[in-house]
């Protein structure tokens, strides 16, 4: 298991971070410049935190009361790279021989062996990493860094550098070597998806700081906080304020529609009356409505556009107020109700998969 | 045709109005160009001072540095009126070479080679075959091949036969005063120069002389440039040298005049 | 006192080769420091190491002279050991190490630079000291700018002049050098002498920035460059 609770100031970026990984992949979500890589290179030791202490498996790695900073390379932490890391002038067996060359020469050659196996390269030993593909690099680089037996391992955004079918392939895989080895894993990554497919929990990061660390069903449907909302893909973003709660439904009026919205929350007991509030909703949830009723509101179509898998519809609410409302929706499952451009439609919300946070 | 013949004939008038303006400059001042040695530097100058000052007409332009390294300009074809060698070596190179007026020529100047060292030295030298002594790690002497105070020194260690054990302790210089400086900062235990040299600087002594067979050797000759311009004036100019005010001020600095 | 025309060739040759190790090393260390140093000094400190590049040789070996001098602080160090370096043999190499110095140190410092700290972080997570990873990583992969550097270095050496006067002097057989030896010789008038001089200069010279080129377009063909960052 490993435990990170760590501070580090740098201009006037202030990281201030706790989390934990135990024999999972948990992925780290968040925008460029948030503080995902800086918080995977003080884990690793490649940078000093302020304060703060990082455990892993019961070992102090960095403790600033004691006084305790392993360097790097005390860590036994693998580190997989953006941009792969190879050393250029190696071949893809020494590569991967690296970090285990102080043991016994047939051991090392079997070790790598197995590993170019696992990887699915097998007969790429003797080439150098310019003489690869990039899917192909990639995977010496994860070799590489699994080779010594790494307590734990830190991926910072490995796939981006690949195309589609490479990316897609090795997240499968990356899945599946987490299970063998059945260590720590912790994954950056910006792709909400790639996250979700990889990991069982999420941690956002915003500005330094984790705003949601929950298991990803909670963190894309319970959103805490506005900015986890926009990161998870949550969209059609409203502001109101609450005028009653009962129980688990939790009523908002947003003053630009005509009438309050109702809201199913599992953490209505957060909330009292007349919190402002934001609701947003997932575009694929919002449905079409033969009626008019509760949530629903009056929209006109304004663009459909055509996706590979989806059709997305742009709809702008029809209000007298200054403020108008655009909505985005998924029209993927709703092949009978597709309203045509230009005319008007009725959108309505289902109350289970509105989502609200205080602003 | 026109076309070039123009820009040539106005650089050509250019140049001829040029060199017409330059030497009708000899109605006015005269210019007179002497390469001296560099041991004469100082004295020189005050002699070149009361000269013109004697004589409001010639203007003096001086340009002193070791006697070979003059003799090799003056051979290059250095606009040169009268040359002050501190050897014959290089006088007598430059008459064979016929670049002087032969009936021009006299011997000027006396003067000693001798050893200096600095004034807080605790060094033994009395002699100038002390050289050799081992406790005199290096010796600063001017490069015998065209400093003539190097090759009056160096004839001094061949006739005293000591040439062999101080050749190797010796740091040559290309002039007399990167000889004194070598002296003055402390970083050679001794120095080869002219007793003049040695005057100019209050920071050493001159603790031995050269034997008297080499030191009566070393004479100063003068002479006219072949090419020179103003024969007339450059005459007028070595009168002056051998008259009497001139020898005041030469043996005030240690110099003593020929004849 | 003519130069015969092995004594300046043989001490050239020694200086050179004594000079070319030490700076080699020295310039390697300095570049490598310097190249990850981020305190507040860093411009400062660059800028000392190149200055000699940048003053006049003359200027550079009057200020070796002060400080080597008789009166001068490390002149006077030496001097507790009885030892001075000031026209001899060993202050050939001092001058030429100061003057070569800049000259490899800027080009390896610049080689160092280019290497990806990634790679080298890599290298640090998978458990290698830094040495090991100077040697097997930082090392190969900037050695295209070291062997330029250190080229330059040999060819700086050769050439000195200004700085080895004022230090070394003209000591035949002992520390004129062949630059030194071809200005007496031409003062002195002797031409030839000083002609065959200019052409072993010459001909080194050349020959090894020839060597140079020859040698970085054949690592340019099997160039070993890291994959681009994003």
């Amino acid at each position: 298991m490993l435990e990170v609770e760590i501070k580090k100031a740098v201009g006037n970026f202030y990281l201030d971070l706790k989390l934990s990984v135990n024999r999972e992949i948990l992925s780290i979500l968040g925008p460029s410049g948030s503080g995902k890589t800086m918080t995977l290179l003080c884990i690793a030791g490649l940078m000093r935190p302020d304060t703060g202490y990082i455990k892993l498996n019961g070992k102090v790695l960095y403790d600033s009361k004691e006084k305790i900073f392993l360097s790097a390379r005390q860590r036994n932490i693998g580190f997989v790279f953006q941009n792969f890391a190879l050393f250029p002038h190696l071949t893809v067996n020494e590569n991967i021989a690296y970090g285990i060359k102080d043991q016994p020469k047939d051991i090392v050659t079997s070790k790598v062996q197995e590993l170019l196996k696992l990887m699915h390269i097998p007969s790429l030993g003797s080439r150098y990493p310019r003489e690869i593909s990039s899917g192909q690099q990639q995977r010496v680089a994860l070799a590489r860094a699994i080779a010594p037996s790494p307590d734990a391992l830190l991926l910072d955004e490995p796939f981006s550098a690949l195309d589609t079918p490479q990316r897609e392939r090795l997240e499968y895989e990356l899945v599946g070597i987490q299970e063998l080895y059945n260590k720590d894993f912790l994954f950056v990554t910006h792709d909400l998806t790639q996250g979700y497919k990889l990991s069982t929990r999420l941690a956002v990061f915003d500005a330094g700081r984790i705003a949601q660390c929950d298991y990803k069903k909670n963190v894309v449907n319970r959103p805490l906080s506005q900015a986890v909302a926009k990161l998870t893909g949550i969209k059609n973003l409203m502001e109101g304020y609450i005028t009653n709660i009962e129980g688990n439904n939790i009523h908002v009026l947003v003053p630009e529609l005509d009438k309050p919205l109702h809201i199913f929350s599992a953490n209505s007991g957060h909330f009292t009356v007349s919190d402002q509030v934001t609701i947003g909703i997932r575009p694929e949830y919002v449905q079409i409505a033969e009626n008019e009723g509760e949530n629903t509101i009056c929209c006109d179509a304004r663009q459909l556009i055509d996706g590979v898998s989806c059709v997305r519809g742009r709809f702008n609410a029809a209000s007298d107020t200054e403020r108008k409302y655009n909505f985005e929706v998924d029209l993927q499952g709703q092949v009978k109700n597709q309203p045509a451009e230009g005319c008007m439609c009725m959108l309505y919300f289902p109350p289970e998969k509105l989502v609200v946070f205080n602003r | 045709m026109k076309k070039v013949i123009s820009p040539i004939l106005a650089i050509m008038l250019g140049a001829g109005l040029i060199s017409g303006l330059a030497g009708c400059s000899s109605s006015q001042t005269v210019t007179l160009n002497i390469s001296a040695a560099a041991s004469v530097t100082d004295v020189l100058k005050e002699i070149n001072k009361m000269y013109q000052d004697a004589n409001p007409g010639i203007k003096i332009q001086a340009n002193f540095a070791s006697s070979g390294t003059l003799q090799t300009q003056i051979e290059n074809g250095a606009r040169v009126d009268l040359f002050i060698s501190a050897a014959s070596k290089q006088m007598d190179i430059l008459e064979n070479k016929d670049l002087i007026l032969e009936d021009t020529r006299r011997d000027l100047l006396n003067n000693r080679v001798v050893v200096i060292i600095l004034n807080e030295s605790d060094l033994e030298i009395n002699n100038f075959s002390d050289l050799a002594n081992n406790q005199i790690k290096n010796i600063a002497m001017g490069d015998p091949e065209f400093v003539p105070a190097g090759t009056y020194g160096k004839n001094a260690l061949d006739f005293l036969g000591i040439y062999e054990q101080v050749q190797p302790k010796l740091i040559l210089g290309s002039d007399v005063w990167q000889v004194l400086s070598y002296v003055e900062n402390g970083n050679v235990d001794a120095g080869i120069l002219y007793s003049t040299d040695a005057n100019v600087s209050s920071k050493v002594i001159i603790a031995a002389d050269a034997p008297d067979q080499i030191n009566s050797q070393i004479v100063y000759p003068l002479a006219v440039i072949k090419t020179s311009q103003h024969i007339n004036e450059a005459q007028a100019y070595i009168d002056f040298l051998f008259g009497d005010d001139a020898k005041n001020v030469f043996e005030q600095y240690g110099f003593k005049v020929i004849g | 006192m003519t130069e015969s025309f092995m004594a300046p060739l043989l001490i050239s040759l020694k200086t050179v080769l004594a000079t070319t190790v030490i700076t080699f090393f020295l310039g390697i260390s300095a570049a490598r420091w310097m190249a990850r140093y981020t305190g507040k000094f860093r411009n400062f400190i660059d800028g000392l190491f190149i200055l000699p590049v940048v003053l006049p040789p003359t200027v550079v070996g009057f200020g070796l002279l002060v400080l080597f001098g008789k009166n001068g602080p490390l002149g006077a160090l030496l001097n507790v050991f009885n030892t001075s370096i000031v026209f001899s043999w060993p202050a050939t190499v001092v001058a030429a190490v100061i003057m070569s110095f800049p000259l490899m140190y800027m080009t390896s410092r610049g080689g160092f630079e280019q290497v990806d700290i990634n790679i080298e972080n890599a290298a640090r997570t998978l458990g290698a000291s830094e040495w090991r990873i100077f040697w097997t990583v930082t090392m190969p992969l900037a050695w295209p700018a070291i062997v330029s550097g250190t080229i330059l270095a040999f060819a700086r050496a050769l050439g000195e002049f200004g700085a080895t006067l004022m230090l070394a002097g003209n000591i035949p057989g002992k520390t004129a050098t062949i630059p030194v030896a071809i200005y007496f010789n031409i003062q002195a008038g002797h031409m030839d002498q000083a002609l065959s001089l200019v052409l072993i200069v010459l001909v080194i010279s050349f020959a090894s920035l020839t060597a140079l080129a020859y040698w970085k377009g054949k690592t340019k063909r099997t160039t070993i460059i890291a994959p681009e960052t994003l």
